[in-house]
């Protein structure tokens, strides 16, 4: 009996605090929710901007999504309810152009080899991937980050091992290189540059290849036209491009 | 409310419930493209994930029986207050979230790992992103099931012939080899079945633990995943005989499983 009573008391607390509004959960209930997809190479520089977007609009709460753009879209043919798609590529924009028939390009990046600061195969250079017993990875072939990683190393033409993993998102392949967990990583120069005190970067010589253009558009079955413009905006807006340029973004236009 | 009313109630509960768990496989089957399956299945990238699944699967099945049986017979057998504390920490992988179970592989057997760190320095090896980080997921998530019903089992094995064997003064060992197993192998193969299905469909962990490279570390559901950005009618094609898998086990062990989950 004792027990049933101690359980009981922590499931009601539990209940409780799940229940009881949250700072976020007011905003969200007291008036809008502005969902966001957003490339997975995006998520600290939107996350930025969206705070700021939110102070300047008391009372809407932006929600992202950051995965790999192809699977964002995926994810929008098949009916996800979203406000505003930012993809890392021209290709994964175009696949979504019933639903975002107007989208700016904001943005470009590009991807660089990078290896961990303690660079046990001492990497300098893309030919070094070739190296006996280097473990390296790079984003699956259709992810953004994929495509420009095949079309650098196809435009460098002197590599010959194949990663060993295509990681579903360049976030995931982030996380990885910078525990250590392999030797180098086709990442892009924003994540380099997020990570500046653990890695180092190699360029490819190619930066056509390697580059990858970044567009905006407001998604046309939004219920919110207004509020998703406004943050189309000030994606675009001078803090905007400042936020952008600061992470390592290139200016596009 | 009378007491007819409630029985009705409980009926139109009881379907919805059912409805629940049986209306998603009903739209996976009408989605599949039944006239394209097998050309669908046998594109390479499919063929080799699906050999690479099942190669895998199979190993750490093997795995779980070597290692797991032994495993079952000292929690049926040993020390109570010693099992009952160790019991629910071995089945713990069975209610972890796969991302928590790919976490946890990781921090023992990364690069930087508890053990990997070690194993790397003196060897230059690390289990993640080889086949071998697939067989170990396997193993991780499997070996609970097998385990459970294994143990369960052995408990419900008549104690005559166990007693007989002491009177004659049989070891543990003998009475485990001689005894024990024969009459546990319904018990033992159901265990292996579940522990394979599981090892088959895990998805999450693998992912996070050995990567995603075809032919090496992409197995079958992360073929799935992979598929759905691409060709949605391949994922389902690949879908529906991971389904069929499914159900075929439950069907076939519906029996086994009653008495195993029963006990």
């Amino acid at each position: 009996m004792k027990r049933r009573g101690c359980f009981l008391l922590v499931a009601v607390a539990m209940f409780a605090w799940v229940a009881s509004p949250s700072d976020a959960s007011l905003n969200r209930s007291s008036n809008s929710t502005l969902t966001v997809f957003a490339a997975s190479s995006l998520g600290q520089t939107f996350q930025t901007i969206g705070k700021e977007f939110e102070a300047k609009h008391p009372g809407v709460s932006v929600q992202f999504s950051f995965l790999a753009s192809s699977t964002l879209a995926t994810q929008m043919l098949a009916g996800a309810p979203v406000d505003v798609f930012a993809s890392a590529s021209v290709t994964d924009m175009a696949t979504v152009k019933a639903l975002v028939p107007e989208s700016k390009t904001f943005a470009a990046n590009r991807v660089v080899l990078a290896t961990p600061r303690e660079n046990r195969f001492h990497i300098n250079k893309t030919v070094d991937l070739n190296k006996r017993g280097v473990k390296w990875i790079q984003c699956a072939h259709l992810v953004p980050c994929g495509v420009a990683a095949d079309a650098a190393l196809a435009a460098e033409g002197r590599v010959t091992s194949k990663p060993v993993s295509l990681e579903p998102k360049v976030s995931s392949v982030v996380a990885k290189v910078v525990s250590g967990e392999v030797d180098a990583a086709i990442i892009y120069h924003t994540d380099y540059v997020a990570n500046k005190g653990v890695l180092k970067e190699i360029r490819f010589r190619d930066s056509a290849a390697a580059t990858t253009h970044y567009l905006i558009g407001v998604v046309k079955t939004s219920g919110q036209h207004a509020l998703a413009k406004s943050f189309v905006d000030a994606v675009l807006s001078a803090y905007g491009r400042k936020v952008l340029a600061e992470a390592g973004f290139i200016r596009a236009n | 409310m009378s007491r007819k009313r409630l029985d009705a109630f409980n009926l139109a509960l009881a379907t919805l419930g059912g409805l629940v768990l049986l209306l998603p496989l009903i739209a996976l089957f009408t989605k599949v493209p039944w006239a394209s399956l097998i050309s669908r299945l046998t594109e390479p990238n499919s063929i080799s994930a699906i050999r690479l699944s099942m190669w895998s699967s199979l190993l750490a099945t093997l795995i779980c029986i070597i290692l797991g049986v032994p495993l079952a017979w000292i929690l049926a057998r040993g020390n109570r207050r010693i099992v009952n504390i160790v019991r629910p920490l071995v089945l713990a992988p069975i209610v972890l979230p796969p991302t928590v179970a790919g976490m946890s592989l990781l921090a023992l057997l990364g690069r930087n790992g508890l053990l990997g760190r070690y194993i790397y320095d003196a060897t230059g090896w690390s289990m993640p992103f080889t086949a071998s980080a697939v067989v170990f997921t396997g193993v991780f998530v499997g070996m609970p099931f097998l385990v459970l019903v294994v143990e369960s089992t052995f408990r419900h094995l008549p104690s005559d012939q166990e007693d007989a064997a002491e009177i004659d003064r049989a070891t543990p060992f003998t009475m485990f080899r001689l005894i024990a197993l024969p009459q546990s192998r319904n018990g033992i193969a159901t265990g292996a079945v579940l522990a394979w299905a599981r090892a088959l469909g895990e998805f999450g962990a693998t992912m996070m633990f050995a990567g995603s490279l075809p032919g090496l570390t992409q197995t079958w559901p992360m073929q799935v995943y992979f598929e759905t950005d691409q060709d949605m009618s391949s994922a389902y094609a690949l879908s529906a005989v991971m389904a069929i898998v499914a159900v075929a086990v439950v069907f076939a062990l519906r029996k086994q499983l009653r008495r195993a989950f029963a006990n």
